[in-house]
Formats: C-alpha cells, sequence, structure tokens
C-alpha cells in the first residue's frame, strides 16, 4: 500500500494540472491533520512501551488485560471504539496505566466488561481521562495515582469511581456521571466536582477525606452523600432511599436536601450550614439528625414532622424550621441530652421578629 | 475514500518543495507513511441511517430531504467535521440527527451545524446510552435540541429554532442526570427546558416565553436575560450565581428548591418564591418588584436595591430576615399580605451618616 501511495504522489508531481482554484468558497479537502497522525494503530492486546501517539481502528474484543501503558507521554485516542472484555476473567483489565507512567492522556470511546478496572492509574502513575464510558466492570475508574477524569460516565459495575489516593497525590474527577452502580464515587483523598449520581444501588458519593463540590445525587438507594472528613458545598441530594447527606467530621455548606427520609444526618464535629432541607412529609421524616458534637447553624427546615433532632452534644443554633399548614403542622426541634440548642420561637402565626438572640432558632 | 487519497497526495507531494535534506538517511528504508485505514478509521457519512457501530465523519456539507443522520444503533462517534447539515423544512418528522438507538453504548455527536430541519435539529430518544454532544449548533429547525436523560451537552447553540431551544430530561424521575455546560440559546419558545440535569455557564436570551424551565436542577453561573416572561422557572431546583436581566415578568420563579448569590436586574419582579424556598445573599437591581415570598419560603440576608414599586412582598407564612433594602420616596420597602408571615424588624435610617446602632437579629436594613 505505501508504495502505490509514493507511486501516485511523485507521479501527480510531473503532470501539468489546472492551476486556477475551483470556484467558491475554501472547504475542506481532507482529513485534519491532527486526525491524521502521527500515530500508532492498536488492534490487540498491546502493552505501550515508548511515549507516542496510539489509536484505535475498531473496536476490540479481548480475553485479558486489553491495554497497558507501561511508558510516560502516551496519549490514547479511543476514537469513540469500544473493548469488550470477558467478565468471567477475574481481574482483567480494560486500561492498565502502569506505575512510573507519567504524562498519560485517554480519550474517546468506551471499556466494558472486564471483571477488574475499565481503566487503573497506578499509584506511581499520571494520568488524565476525558470523555470514557466504562460499563459493566467491577471498578469503572481506580485511581491510585495523580489521575483527573474529565466527562467520563461509569455504569452498571461494582463502583463507578473509586478513588484511593493519599495525601501525596491529587486526584479529581470533574463533570463525570455514575449511573446504576453499586456505589457511584468513593474512596479517599479525592476531589469531585460537578459530578453526577443517580440509581446506584447502594451510595452515591461514599467519600473520605476529600472535597465534594457542586455535585448531585439523585434516586440512591441507600445514602445520596456519604462523608468523612470531607469539606463539601453546593450539593444537591433528592430522592435517596435513606438519607441525603451522611456526614462525619465534615463540613457542609449551602446545599439543598430534598425528599429523603433523613435530610442530613451530621455526627462527629461536622459543621452544617446555610443548607436547605425538604424533607419528604411522611411519619418519621428527619430533616436534620444532629448528634454527637455536630454544629446545625443557619439552615431552612421544612416539611419533616421533626426538623432537627439535636442528640449528644449538638449545636444548634441561628435556624429557621417551616411549619407549613395543611402539609406537617408538627415540625420541631427535639432537644436531646447533653445538646446546646438556642433559644426556639414559634413565630408561625406570624408577626416581627423582636428577639435580640443571635442564636434564636425561629418556628415559622 | 478519494478525499483521503487526496489528503495523503497533498501531504506527500508538499515534500519536494520544501528545501530538506536530499539525501537519504543512513540504514533500510523504513516504514514513513501509515496506511489509509490506518490514517482514517472512520467512515464518510452524509445523509441517512447508520445502522453500524463505529466512528463517522461528514465529508462536506450535505442536504437532506428528510431526516438528515439517523443513529439506529448506539456505539456510533458522528463528526460533523465543521459542516453543515440542511433539510429542507418540509416535514414534522424530519431531525437533523435523530439518534433512536436504545443501547447502552455511547453516542457522540460532535462539531457541525444542523439547520432547517422541521421536526427538530438533534433528537435523542432513548436515555438508554450516554450521550455526548460537543460543539453542535441547531439553527432555524422545528426545535433545537431534543434530548432524553443521560446526555452531556458542552458548547452547543441553539438559535431560533421554531420551538424550544433544549429540552433536555424525562420528566418522569427517576431519569438520568444530564448536564450541560457553556450552552446558548437565542430566541424560541423557552430557551432551555430541562428535568433533572446540572447547567453551568449556559445563557438564554431572546425567548418569547422564559429563559430557563427546570425541574429539580442545579444551575450555576447562567444568565437569561431579555426574555418575554420569566428568566428562570424552577421547582425543587437550587440556583447559583446566576442572574437574570430585562426579562419581561419575572427574574426568578422558584417553588421549592433555593437560590444563592444570584442577582437581578429591570424584572417586573426580581425573585419569586414560594412553597418552602430559600433565598439568600441575592441582589435585585431596579426590578419594579424585588422580591415576592409567599407559602414558608425565606428571603434572607439579601439586598433589594431601589425598586420602583416595592421592596419585598411577604405573604402566607413567609419569613424575611436580615435583608438590605434600599427604596426611593413614596415605595414600600416591606409589605406583608395574609397571614402567618415573619418579619424581622424594619430598621430605617433616612438619612446617610456614621451610625452606633447595634442591628437586632434578623432585622432588616432599610434606608
Amino acid at each position: 500500500m505505501r508504495t502505490t501511495i509514493l507511486a501516485l504522489a511523485f507521479s501527480s508531481l510531473v503532470t501539468a494540472g489546472p492551476i486556477d482554484p475551483p470556484a467558491g468558497p475554501v472547504a475542506p479537502t481532507g482529513t485534519p491533520l491532527g486526525e491524521i497522525g502521527p500515530g500508532t494503530p492498536i488492534n490487540g492486546p498491546t502493552t505501550i512501551t515508548a511515549p507516542g501517539r496510539y489509536y484505535l481502528t475498531d473496536d476490540l474484543e479481548i480475553f485479558g488485560d486489553a491495554i497497558d501503558i507501561a511508558s510516560s507521554d502516551v496519549t490514547l485516542d479511543l476514537r469513540g471504539f469500544t473493548i469488550v472484555g470477558d467478565a468471567d476473567l477475574d481481574d482483567a483489565r480494560g486500561i492498565d496505566v502502569l506505575a512510573g507512567a507519567t504524562g498519560v492522556r485517554i480519550f474517546g470511546g468506551t471499556i466494558r466488561e472486564f471483571d477488574g478496572d475499565g481503566i487503573n492509574v497506578a499509584s506511581t502513575a499520571e494520568a488524565l481521562i476525558e470523555n470514557v464510558v466504562v460499563r459493566g466492570c467491577g471498578y469503572g475508574f481506580e485511581f491510585r495515582g495523580a489521575a483527573r477524569a474529565v466527562g467520563c460516565t461509569a455504569r452498571n459495575c461494582g463502583f463507578g469511581f473509586r478513588v484511593l489516593g493519599d495525601a501525596t497525590r491529587s486526584i479529581v474527577v470533574t463533570a463525570c456521571s455514575a449511573d446504576g452502580n453499586g456505589e457511584g464515587f468513593s474512596g479517599s483523598f479525592g476531589s469531585f466536582e460537578r459530578c453526577s449520581a443517580t440509581g446506584n444501588s447502594i451510595n452515591g458519593f461514599n467519600v473520605s477525606s476529600g472535597s465534594v463540590t457542586d455535585c448531585r445525587a439523585v434516586n440512591n438507594n441507600n445514602t445520596g452523600f456519604s462523608l468523612f472528613d470531607v469539606r463539601a458545598s453546593k450539593l444537591y441530594a433528592k430522592l435517596n432511599g435513606l438519607v441525603g447527606i451522611s456526614a462525619n467530621r465534615a463540613m457542609v455548606v449551602e446545599s439543598d436536601i430534598i425528599e429523603s427520609p433523613t435530610g442530613i444526618i451530621a455526627s462527629g464535629f461536622t459543621t452544617i450550614e446555610r443548607c436547605h432541607v425538604t424533607g419528604t412529609g411522611q411519619p418519621g421524616s428527619v430533616g436534620i439528625d444532629a448528634n454527637s458534637s455536630a454544629k446545625i447553624s443557619e439552615c431552612n427546615v421544612a416539611n419533616a414532622p421533626t426538623a432537627i433532632d439535636a442528640g449528644n452534644g449538638a449545636v444548634v443554633i441561628g435556624n429557621t424550621v417551616s411549619k407549613f399548614p395543611g402539609r406537617v403542622s408538627s415540625n420541631t426541634i427535639v432537644v436531646g441530652s447533653g445538646s446546646i440548642v438556642g433559644v426556639v420561637f414559634d413565630l408561625s402565626t406570624g408577626g416581627t421578629l423582636t428577639s435580640g438572640n443571635p442564636w434564636a432558632n425561629i418556628l415559622y | 475514500m478519494l478525499d483521503r487519497i487526496v489528503a495523503v497526495l497533498a501531504a506527500a507531494a508538499a515534500v519536494p518543495v520544501s528545501h530538506a535534506q536530499i539525501n537519504p538517511p543512513i540504514g533500510p528504508v523504513g516504514p514513513s507513511l501509515s496506511e489509509i485505514d490506518q490514517i482514517e478509521p472512520r467512515r464518510a457519512v452524509s445523509a441517512g441511517p447508520i445502522t453500524t457501530p463505529g466512528s463517522y465523519y461528514l465529508s462536506g456539507n450535505a442536504s437532506s430531504i428528510g431526516s438528515g443522520v439517523i443513529i439506529a444503533v448506539g456505539g456510533v462517534t458522528l463528526d460533523l467535521a465543521g459542516f453543515t447539515l440542511t433539510g429542507d423544512n418540509n416535514g414534522p418528522n424530519d431531525f437533523g440527527i435523530w439518534v433512536t438507538a436504545n443501547s447502552d453504548e455511547p453516542v457522540v455527536i460532535k462539531n457541525g451545524t444542523v439547520k432547517s430541519f422541521e421536526g427538530g435539529g438533534v433528537e435523542v430518544v432513548n436515555d438508554a446510552q450516554p450521550v455526548l454532544i460537543h460543539n453542535v449548533s441547531a439553527v432555524r429547525n422545528g426545535f433545537g435540541f431534543r434530548i432524553a436523560g443521560g446526555a452531556t451537552l458542552t458548547d452547543c447553540h441553539a438559535l431560533n429554532n421554531a420551538g424550544n431551544g433544549f429540552e433536555i430530561g424525562d420528566p418522569n424521575l427517576p431519569g438520568r442526570i444530564s448536564g450541560l455546560e457553556r450552552c446558548t440559546s437565542t430566541g424560541h419558545d423557552v430557551g432551555f427546558r430541562i428535568w433533572n440535569a446540572r447547567l453551568l455557564a449556559c445563557r438564554a436570551s431572546g425567548a418569547t416565553g422564559t429563559g430557563f424551565i427546570v425541574n429539580d436542577g442545579t444551575l450555576v453561573e447562567c444568565i437569561a436575560n431579555t426574555n418575554g416572561i420569566q428568566g428562570f422557572n424552577g421547582r425543587d431546583t437550587s440556583f447559583v450565581a446566576c442572574a437574570a436581566t430585562s426579562n419581561g415578568n419575572v427574574g426568578f420563579q422558584l417553588i421549592g428548591g433555593s437560590i444563592e448569590g444570584s442577582r437581578t436586574r429591570d424584572n417586573q419582579i426580581g425573585f419569586e418564591i414560594s412553597t418552602q424556598a430559600h433565598a439568600r445573599e441575592c441582589v435585585s437591581l431596579q426590578d419594579t418588584t424585588g422580591a415576592t415570598v409567599s407559602f414558608s419560603s425565606l428571603f434572607e440576608r439579601s439586598s433589594v436595591i431601589f425598586p420602583s414599586t416595592r421592596g419585598i412582598l411577604a405573604s402566607n407564612n413567609a419569613i424575611v430576615l436580615d435583608n438590605h433594602i434600599r427604596v426611593g420616596n413614596n415605595v414600600d420597602a416591606i409589605t406583608v399580605s395574609g397571614t402567618g408571615s415573619v418579619i424581622g424588624r424594619e430598621v430605617t435610617f433616612s438619612s446617610p451618616g456614621n451610625t452606633s446602632y447595634v442591628k437586632p437579629v434578623g432585622a432588616n436594613l432599610i434606608y
């Protein structure tokens, strides 16, 4: 083939053709250079051992590990194709970024049906992963090294995104979604931003020692956001099966929690500020369950028979609780043993707030 | 195929005219070009159905009688390559790109324009597959984009389509969450009609109706201006750092959910919140009425600047605390109607100057 192309090329040089350009505006004449290459095609199980650009030429069905990246400075373009594994082969991986491989970029395709990881980034590797869909794998994306995932999706995996970092490595997951997995986003020492988890059979997010910002969890069977030692803001949780946000040793601010049986469980010195909780309105619904020295302040709670249940050393100050007539009229703040609760003013019949107490909680 | 060969020839032909080293390198001749099918493993497509998974690209502008490209299977990437698919504007069931696949394999559509399809620009019928749409414009179609859930749209633009700009998601929860970033709608009945999605940095302008109608959404840094009725209309939705300017009726109308750090200007009503909604740290500037707060909603720590008729109207168990209200002559700062509302003490300063006054808890400062 190569010889034929070269022969055609040189023959065209010695043939005098028309020199006048065609009429009309300039239009594309071929494939953009950026898509031509240079590059190395991959059409089977591969271990990449040299820097460069690689790309799939078709869908691949692989029995075993599909692509191992052992070199740094590798770009792997999946070109919209799919790598299919054998779900019966234990621990096989779709793409494995091996230890020490840095400057790796993977983008634009699908990986499915590997018993192990769809994409794994080893602990001393560094990778950027964009617009990749993983489904039906044991772990969709498992990051132990410095990784960033952007615009990726995990569906129907055991774990969607699993982050296992430590204080020395930055792992960031941005604008990704996890649908229908066992657990959507999980792990420690990761930053999750603008991510969405829906319909996962356990938790939407189960995260420790990291940050969760501007993320959504809807219709997960257990908890929308389960947070330990996490700084979280601008969360949106709706219709999760048990709890909207469960936070331990965490800080959660400026978030909306809607229609879960328990909106927020706050424990272990957690701080909850400026959140808006709407309960289910059903008997037993709790807006915020605070204990173990959690602090709840400046939150607004509505439509829960128990708006705030303050127990075991919780601090509850400066909150507002709606007693909307005709829906749930028994909204209340429960003051449990050892808790500190600002004075509760019941102003549900209306009027002017005249209290000078900044810690007062207001029923309206 | 011909185009691809031409591309290779062009690249090869460029070699002799450059003043490069003319001596061949030492050693055996090695491969210097990729095979044709390696260079371009994708398949060219113009209009018609795609029934086999794979990667496709548009090789030039294309016209269509009927729908343009119909993607009937998952696992398809369609690159419009900067070209335009144009319909004949004659067929209510004709779509520029019509994804009928019901698969769990993803569909990717990118880099081009669809216009003049009477049915609509881009329609994705099912939410089974993840859908990624990037850098696609829909112009003068029946609607712009109608996408079932689980889709990601980035840098997409709807311009002057006959119906709505974007219709995203499934009204029946639980649906899959969609994400839109940096998308714009200009014209239309409704700019964005959204269920269960998060939007970042999107903009709706010039709709005859409402800029954004959103159920169960999260909107961050979005803008609605010069829409005929409302800028934003939300239910159980979170708005963060959004802005509504010069809309015909309401800047933000919200039933349930929250609005934070957002601003309005030159609307009839800046913020209209009801049914246990919550607005905080917002700014209304020069709206006719700054805010209406009703049915157990909370409006707090916000500023209402120079409303032309009324600052805040509170009714039916509303609660209004810790706001700053700057009003001109003969304009009510806070009006209470109905029963059960709680209003922080109104503290009025009628003339400027330093004060040692200690603000009571929850007080609304009027000046």
